[in-house]
């Protein structure tokens, strides 16, 4: 048991570093889950934010300010570039809308050119959607003006018939099992890149320590062997890396809305999981001596790199075919990919089968890394 | 004296390989992370896929069936339909085989999604609308004026765009670029960590270089000014290599102003430095307490500069406005953003001066912490 007290008596100078970094993870996940937009609402997300600036100042371009007024989210907006941009830089609009002088005029004598034009900062969603919706409008303004009506009657019939909204019916197939909210999922789609972080940030220090000169010839020139040295700091960090977990599962219960329950506690188990991978990954950076700063660095270039290729920062379903089967060969591909099946986000249908699968393939990835890092430690016991 | 001491400054950083490699190595490996990521999202988000669906029918809707055929038969299908009896179709919905369920009963048409939903659903649903929004004026003009019918069919055909739209910018910003800005934002503050070795390298009872230095008769003034230019040249160094890895070699535009870019850059980098000088100056914490608050001070403040959850600018400027005008992170990526689509320089100037007030409070402050250090013995 020397070498676990070793590492605790260090892990006791160098507590106050891990927690500095377990709070700025907290925050960071705190305020990540507080500002997700829940994906339900998506459906109801047919809705651009919009201004309109009207030029033209008639009955239609008025129908088309009231449309708007009533169907979307509508603010108003000087006619100068300076706010027109900053109010679409900062995401306030998706997009301005001019209605032109003479609009009126041009659509009653049968016209459609040159009648709007539109600001927006680059085709996202929205400013497509945006677009579809004016083309949409004016198309079937000039419909209804085309087969007869006069103009008031044409803008209520647009209205009326643009406004009117196709049944939906959601359902939920696994509502009977189904448990958690969608705040719960996302915390936990956020959770790999900090448990990575975070165990390469807090534990690496410790070991580096405990790999330094002086205590790594003093533990060599005892009679415990290599490996039992190696075992017995994998228990230590077991130890330590299970309370920093526990840490993040109990604020999970105030983050994620409530306690676990039901299939929530799949996400439990899988981010137990990965916490194994995480430290074995913490252990083996550690048994190539980086010097401390270094592994502030390293720490981020593995999180990020891993979050935006895994589909932890951007989901797995926007990812392009190439990157997906390329992090295939990374174990944060499959934690999400059991992530989006407990949430409803996959493309699969959830099974018990599928998704102990997955999660073995993450604890396949566990044992590689523990296999490697085993390999390496006498080598490294030699050198010291 | 200051020439001295600037060279060996110099030196002394460069020999530091693993931090600098790593810093080098960050921008790099990550920024190609991002252009492979974000160049097959593009293409995801603008191409839309063929959406499956079904569709139920308890009466025949012939009009609706030649929509669909047209629909299915063009060359990029926006849905691809499978007619079939109720149950099927619930089986098919539960095991996600399909988006949707179109239902017809009497004429009147209605969808079912299963639980959570996404583009997918949307596209149905707006395609059920737009075809019931259209099948509704031919009715109606059925009614009033059927000698119009043809005339109405050809508007309503008339699929040409009535908007013309106005580009706003001078560059052509990609919705993703901003994760570039706020990449190089962070190596930029990750200079905190060269800025704290000065300090370090200054005291005498955290390093041995520090104790040399105390007992030499250089005033501390010059010591520390030699340090922190030293140190900005070595961070504006490695600002210059990212800016350059990922305007040349990953080709993302930062628009028509490039040395200004550059000049960005280093000024973010000059923060990061003035920052780690000023937390490292703070207190008489240890080595790794301190690279921990200057790192983490870095972390959060590219979080909230939307390196990790994409509009967090966005949000911040809605709840807490102020957060952007004093976050650094978000000063740097800002001023990229401004290099690239205004044509005045106006909000540039702004954002960069803020930078260096703020480099000049850290420096200050930090200044003023680390004189009258005295060691009776180390």
């Amino acid at each position: 048991m020397q070498v676990f007290n070793a590492f605790m008596k260090v892990l006791r100078t160098r507590i106050g570093v891990g927690m500095i970094w377990v709070v700025v993870f907290l925050i960071v996940c705190a305020a990540a889950v507080a500002t997700h937009d829940d994906p339900s609402e998506q459906f109801s997300a047919s809705k651009v934010k919009i201004a309109i600036i009207d030029e033209d100042n008639s009955d239609i371009s008025k129908g088309i300010t009231d449309y708007f007024e009533k169907n979307h989210t509508f603010s108003h907006l000087k006619n100068d570039k300076d706010i027109i941009l900053d109010a679409l830089y900062y995401d306030q609009v998706n997009y301005v809308l001019t209605i032109k002088k003479g609009c009126e005029e041009k659509l009653l004598a049968g016209e459609s050119e040159d009648i709007f034009s539109s600001y927006h900062v680059h085709d996202t969603y929205s400013s497509v959607l945006a677009d579809n919706i004016i083309n949409e409008y004016t198309s079937t303004l000039r419909a209804y003006l085309t087969g007869g009506e006069d103009k008031i009657s044409a803008i209520e019939k647009t209205d009326a018939a643009l406004s009117k909204e196709v049944s939906v019916t959601a359902l939920s197939f696994d509502s009977k099992d189904k448990s958690g909210s969608s705040e719960g999922y996302f915390y936990f789609q956020y959770l790999p890149y900090v448990l990575l972080s975070v165990m390469i940030v807090t534990l690496c220090p410790v070991l580096l320590k405990l790999n330094s000169s002086e205590i790594k010839k003093r533990t060599a020139c005892s009679c415990i062997t290599a490996r039992s040295q190696t075992m017995q700091v994998i228990i230590a960090s077991a130890v330590y890396v299970t309370a920093i977990w526990l840490i993040f599962m109990i604020a999970g219960i105030f983050l994620g809305g409530g306690m676990y329950s039901g299939r929530m506690w799949y996400a439990v188990l899988n981010s137990f999981i990965f916490l194994i991978i995480t430290a074995g990954i913490a252990i083996l950076i550690s048994s190539f001596s980086p010097s401390e700063t270094a592994v502030n660095v390293i720490a981020n270039i593995l999180g990020l790199g891993m979050s935006f290729i895994c589909g932890i920062f951007v989901p797995q379903s926007m990812l392009g075919s190439g990157i997906l089967s390329a992090a295939r060969f990374l174990p944060a591909y499959w934690y999400i990919k059991v992530n989006d099946i407990l949430s409803g986000d996959s493309l699969e249908k959830f099974s018990q089968a599928r998704i102990f699968q997955y999660m073995g393939i993450e604890l396949l990835f566990a044992v590689a890394i523990f296999f490697v890092i085993l390999v390496l430690s006498p080598r490294s016991s030699r050198t010291g | 004296m200051f020439l001295h001491n600037l060279k060996y400054e110099i030196l002394q950083s460069l020999r530091v390989k693993d931090v600098l490699v790593w810093l080098i190595i960050f921008p790099i490996v990550l920024g190609t992370f991002f252009k492979i990521v974000f160049t097959d999202l593009w293409d995801k988000t603008v191409v839309f896929d063929t959406v499956p669906v079904a569709v139920v029918e308890t009466s025949e809707d012939k009009i609706f069936h030649s929509v669909i055929d047209e629909i299915e038969s063009s060359d990029s299908p926006l849905l691809k339909v499978t007619y079939t009896d109720k149950d099927k179709a619930m089986k098919l919905l539960e095991d996600k085989k399909i988006t949707g369920i179109i239902f017809i009963e009497n004429g009147e048409k209605s969808l079912t999604v299963a639980s959570e939903s996404g583009t997918n659903e949307t596209i149905v649903k707006s395609f059920l609308e737009q075809y019931m929004v259209q099948e509704k004026i031919i009715t109606d003009t059925v009614k009033n004026d059927p000698a119009k019918l043809n005339e109405v069919i050809s508007v309503l055909g008339d699929r040409s765009s009535y908007v013309e739209n106005i580009p706003l910018t001078e560059g052509d910003p990609d919705p993703y670029t901003s994760y570039f800005y706020n990449l190089i934002a962070m190596v930029g503050l990750f200079g905190s960590i060269t800025g704290l070795h000065i300090v370090i390298n200054n005291q005498a009872n955290l390093s041995p270089i520090g104790a040399r230095r105390n007992c030499s008769p250089t005033p501390k003034l010059v010591s520390i000014l030699a340090a922190l230019i030293g140190s900005f040249i070595v961070q504006a160094i490695c600002v210059i290599i990212s800016v350059s890895y990922i305007a040349f070699v990953l080709k993302v535009d930062f628009g028509a102003r490039l040395p200004l870019v550059y000049v960005s850059g280093i000024i973010g980098g000059i923060t990061g430095v003035s920052m780690g000088f000023f937390v490292g100056s703070f207190g008489n914490m240890s080595e790794g307490i301190k690279v921990g608050i200057s790192m983490a001070f870095s972390m959060i403040s590219c979080f909230l500069s939307g390196l990790m959850v994409g509009n967090m600018k966005a949000i911040l400027a809605e709840k807490a406005p102020w957060v952007n005008e004093i976050n650094p992170a978000a000063l740097i990526s800002d001023s990229f953003y401004c290099l690239d689509v205004y044509s005045d320089y106006d909000r540039y100037i702004r954002k960069s001066v803020t930078l260096l007030i703020i480099c000049a409070a850290f420096i200050l402050t930090g200044s003023l912490l680390t004189r009258r250090k005295k060691y009776a013995s180390v």
